[in-house]
């Protein structure tokens, strides 16, 4: 007899795979700056930076979540997303100096 | 007042006033003559965000629909439920399992039941991953099912 635990492969990492769904959020945060979601965004959290800021306790549950996606928090494997995404300079109109890295 | 529209959903977004309820429902009620499809208002919630139930209810009923409550469903997600609370996930696990025990039934090899798990279940949460958070808990119950 073998028991399930033997044989039955995990079907896949799911903690994991949520995060990247989610880190699809930010990607698209940076990607998307004339789409109407992220003005919506803006309108209501402010920009600064070039990143839409996180706002106070009364910002939206799910926006909270992805900001913490994106500072990496409570993943254990710091800020993953920054390490790994990487911006190419072009003329230099949507980068910024101080706090873009 | 506002509105959200994508593919068949419709929000309707509009003060609490009686001005706002009856131009809904001659929006509405326009539309209707004007492209030939019908608006089916039994299927349609009117929900509120800090209002008397016994408003909403009267307000309802001059609308010809029901009351609804928060979280309500658009395009499949619930809208303003907490994506912490376990209740939240139950739609979820709970389809995943429905699943699960209608292919425990039919006359597959294992490799074939294998296949179908590895290729279909993690399709199932994907949308609701794809938006919010699982807690930790939820996380397992769901993998101990695969």
């Amino acid at each position: 007899m073998f028991t399930c635990e033997l044989w039955w492969p995990r079907v896949q990492r799911l903690g994991e795979f949520n995060l990247s769904l989610l880190g699809k959020w930010c990607w698209r945060l940076l990607k998307e700056k004339d789409e109407l979601w992220y003005c919506v965004l803006k309108a209501r959290y402010r920009e600064m930076g070039g990143r839409i800021k996180e706002g106070g306790s009364d910002a939206s549950l799910w926006w909270r979540m992805i900001c913490h996606v994106r500072e990496g928090v409570g993943t254990g494997a710091g800020n993953w997303f920054d390490d790994n995404t990487r911006r190419v300079v072009g003329n230099g109109r949507n980068t910024f100096f101080w706090t873009d890295y | 007042m506002s509105h959200l529209q994508f593919a068949d959903d419709t929000i309707i977004i509009g003060d609490k006033c009686w001005l706002h309820v009856c131009s809904i429902r001659v929006v509405l009620l326009l539309f209707e003559e004007v492209s030939g499809l019908k608006v089916n208002f039994y299927k349609s919630r009117l929900t509120g965000v800090n209002i008397p139930p016994t408003w909403l209810s009267e307000a309802a009923s001059v609308l010809n629909c029901r009351t609804g409550s928060i979280p309500f469903l658009y395009l499949g997600l619930p809208i303003g439920g907490d994506s912490r609370k376990l209740s939240f996930w139950k739609p979820v696990v709970d389809r995943i399992r429905a699943q699960l025990s209608v292919w425990n039934n039919k006359f597959l090899s294992f490799g074939g039941r294998l296949v179908l798990l590895k290729s279909v279940m993690p399709s199932l949460p994907v949308y609701f991953l794809s938006f919010y958070k699982a807690p930790i808990g939820i996380i397992s119950s769901i993998e101990s099912l695969f």
